[in-house]
């Protein structure tokens, strides 16, 4: 793959002992009986070659995902290994040099999402995700994060959002979309509640809807409204991401799931509802109880998807397919169908929201990845392999002949518009409570 | 191959060297085994959706049912070939063991069966070699280890095959070919299969309980 050789975020030049002794430290420390399996049971076959999305758009056998794997692999096998310890050339195995660092970083950060699908396609069921994003908090651990996902850590974990959106201008926003709620129900009573002391369910956000969107805002209000939900935001917490997710920020990534669930815990709710963003929702799903060490019982969380889908399913919503004429296509946020079990919700979703719904090949827990995941966006040094990785998705979405292409995630969402400008696709992209939103009937 | 191929003195001594060889060979799995096993246990904490156990089945069967995996899907060439790559390395690993240990035992059909699956396995194994070798996106992935295991399955497998045909010269050979492999085997990408139960069933529980397979 030819391109602009990536600056990341590195270090002043220090001996390449301390640093080399930095990852076998860190895989040490984070060694457990899942990884070192998972390490030590690749055969090599080539099997999931196909499966990732940077090597069938590129070609490139880096792009390999045994390949990405092996980079930490083979420092695995160095201190482990029997033969890695003897004969590491045999084995592959290496000890630990910069240009091997510049090697993991890349790896790590440039050339995977961590989207899995090469683990579903794997004989062995070697979980890359995890190989990655151990892989990726070593790095951490060592300062090379690239900048741009390490800013949106920081910003995170200094203001509260990954924006550093004030709450005053985050209010505003929403007494804005408040009064288009009133507009398009014409109910001059319809709220979006604010910090509402033992509201059923607290509805996060994803930074970009204040900043950049706030019609899927007004979008979900719009849902919730006609369903009937007793609803709240926090301004206490809200940010619906956690890209420490992304940068293996184990520490950074507790306390911003912390921050979230003490909100919730404050107003006393029995829900917190994760707005439509992939790695927001599996990372406090899925993720989160591990990092606090504890499960909650005083809350339950799901993605606003299920929730959507649930009301559907109890005719809390009065809906009108026909209102939403124009082919659509789903696209599955990897972190919410493969990582994160939602995939059959959407599909119930849009047979009761659309009527000509064109589903992609493969999808589901089989679909590919868009490219934004991980965190890419964040990190403008890959860009250009984001993008060039986005071919593969954008010729599932030309298949389709879809004008609107849905799904559940933001990242997803700029990710899907930018390729889809980029390799002329005409398509519209929107977040899923939008297509429900203009497939509501409202009482006159 | 017939009752009588060796003799059974020859067989006495064969025994007495397949049985310390399996000594030395079972004795590093269990060193391997015993370290995994001290490593700590990563725990999952999260309110289950899905079935774990349910997931932990499906991702065992994954192996043989190639319609439920793309990568197996798309390419059933490459599913037969892991197929009878595998039934022809079970088959000669326990003619290896029937032979000096339960002679009475390798006569027809069962040798018959162990020499069809052999002779497939190994061309199974030389396709696979062939393209570990030509195809540049498994030579990035591979080490000498993997070349060499490759390579030594093979042969392994051709000799086992000419073996059960029932050519004394091959099977001399075979045998010694076993004893080196069941000494090299433990250390060498071979024992993917001691660490495959514990990836499959750690990948089951995980995307079962999300709900994402079962």
């Amino acid at each position: 793959m030819s391109e602009i050789k990536p600056e990341v975020n590195k270090p002043a030049p220090v001996s390449p002992k301390p640093e080399a002794n930095q990852v076998v430290e860190q895989l040490d420390k984070r060694l457990t009986r899942q990884l070192a399996a998972n390490l030590a049971v690749c055969a090599h076959c080539g099997l999931c070659n196909e499966s990732c999305h940077y090597y069938l758009a590129s070609g490139d056998p880096e792009m390999v995902p045994a390949y990405k794997a092996d980079q930490i692999r083979k420092v695995y096998k160095r201190k482990y290994d029997w033969l890695g310890k003897l004969v590491p050339g045999w084995v592959g195995a290496v000890d630990v040099d910069p240009e091997h660092i510049d090697k993991l970083v890349d790896q790590a950060f440039g050339s995977c999402t961590m989207c899995r699908r090469c683990s579903v396609n794997c004989a062995m069921g070697i979980d890359m995700g995890m190989i990655m994003r151990n892989t990726r908090a070593i790095l951490n651990s060592m300062g090379r994060t690239p900048k741009g996902l390490q800013a949106t850590v920081d910003v995170h974990l200094s203001s509260g959002n990954n924006m550093g959106i004030e709450t005053a201008e985050l209010v505003d926003t929403l007494e804005w979309m408040e009064e288009q709620l009133q507009a398009d129900t014409g109910d001059p009573n319809a709220k979006i509640p604010i910090n509402k002391k033992g509201a059923r369910a607290i509805y996060t956000l994803n930074p970009r809807e204040p900043k950049f969107y706030p019609l899927t805002i007004l979008a979900a209000a719009k849902v919730m409204y006609a369903a009937g939900e007793d609803w709240t935001i926090s301004t206490d917490s809200w940010d619906v991401t956690n890209y420490a997710l992304f940068n293996g920020d184990d520490a950074g990534a507790k306390k911003i799931a912390d921050s979230l669930a003490k909100a919730a815990e404050s107003l006393g709710v029995q829900e917190i509802f994760m707005a439509e963003c992939g790695h927001g929702y599996r990372a406090f799903r899925w993720e989160s109880e591990n990092w606090l060490g504890k499960t909650y019982t005083n809350f339950k969380v799901r993605g606003f998807v299920e929730v959507m889908a649930d009301y559907i399913a109890n005719g809390r919503l009065n809906l009108d397919p026909s209102l939403n004429k124009d082919p659509v296509t789903y696209h599955d946020p990897c972190n919410q169908a493969r990582n994160g079990g939602i995939y059959r919700e959407p599909r119930y979703i849009l047979q009761h929201c659309v009527t000509d719904f064109r589903e992609m090949t493969p999808s589901g827990i089989h679909n590919f990845c868009c490219g934004g995941g991980g965190g890419a966006l964040s990190m403008t040094e890959y860009a250009s392999r984001r993008i060039k990785s986005g071919k593969v998705k954008a010729d599932q979405i030309a298949a389709t002949g879809a004008k609107i292409v849905a799904t559940s995630c933001h990242n997803c969402l700029d990710q899907l518009k930018e390729i889809c400008r980029h390799y002329g696709i005409k398509a519209e992209i929107k977040n899923l409570c939008e297509v429900v939103a203009d497939a509501i009937v409202w009482k006159k | 191959m017939g009752p009588t191929l060796m003799l059974p003195e020859e067989f006495k001594y064969l025994a007495t060297i397949k049985t310390i060889v399996l000594f030395i060979f079972l004795s590093m799995y269990f060193i391997k085994l015993r370290w995994l096993l001290s490593l700590r246990l990563g725990k999952d904490l999260s309110t289950p959706k899905g079935d774990r156990n349910l997931g932990i089945r499906r991702s065992f069967m994954s192996n043989f049912t190639p319609w439920g995996m793309e990568s197996s899907k798309s390419k059933p060439f490459g599913w037969f070939e892991f197929a009878f790559l595998h039934l022809g390395v079970g088959s000669a690993i326990t003619a290896s063991f029937l032979i000096p240990y339960f002679p009475a035992l390798m006569v027809a059909p069962i040798t018959q069966i162990f020499t069809i699956f052999a002779a497939l396995g190994c061309l199974a194994a030389l396709s696979r070699f062939v393209k570990r070798v030509v195809k540049p996106e498994i030579r990035v992935i591979s080490s000498w280890d993997d070349y060499f295991s490759s390579l030594m399955v093979t042969v392994w497998l051709a000799v086992a095959t000419v073996a059960l045909l029932g050519n004394i010269t091959a099977l001399v050979a075979f045998m010694f070919i076993t004893t080196g492999l069941l000494i090299y085997v433990p250390t060498s990408k071979i024992s993917h299969y001691l660490y495959w139960p514990f990836t499959r069933y750690y990948f089951g529980a995980h995307f079962g309980r999300r709900g994402v397979i079962g």
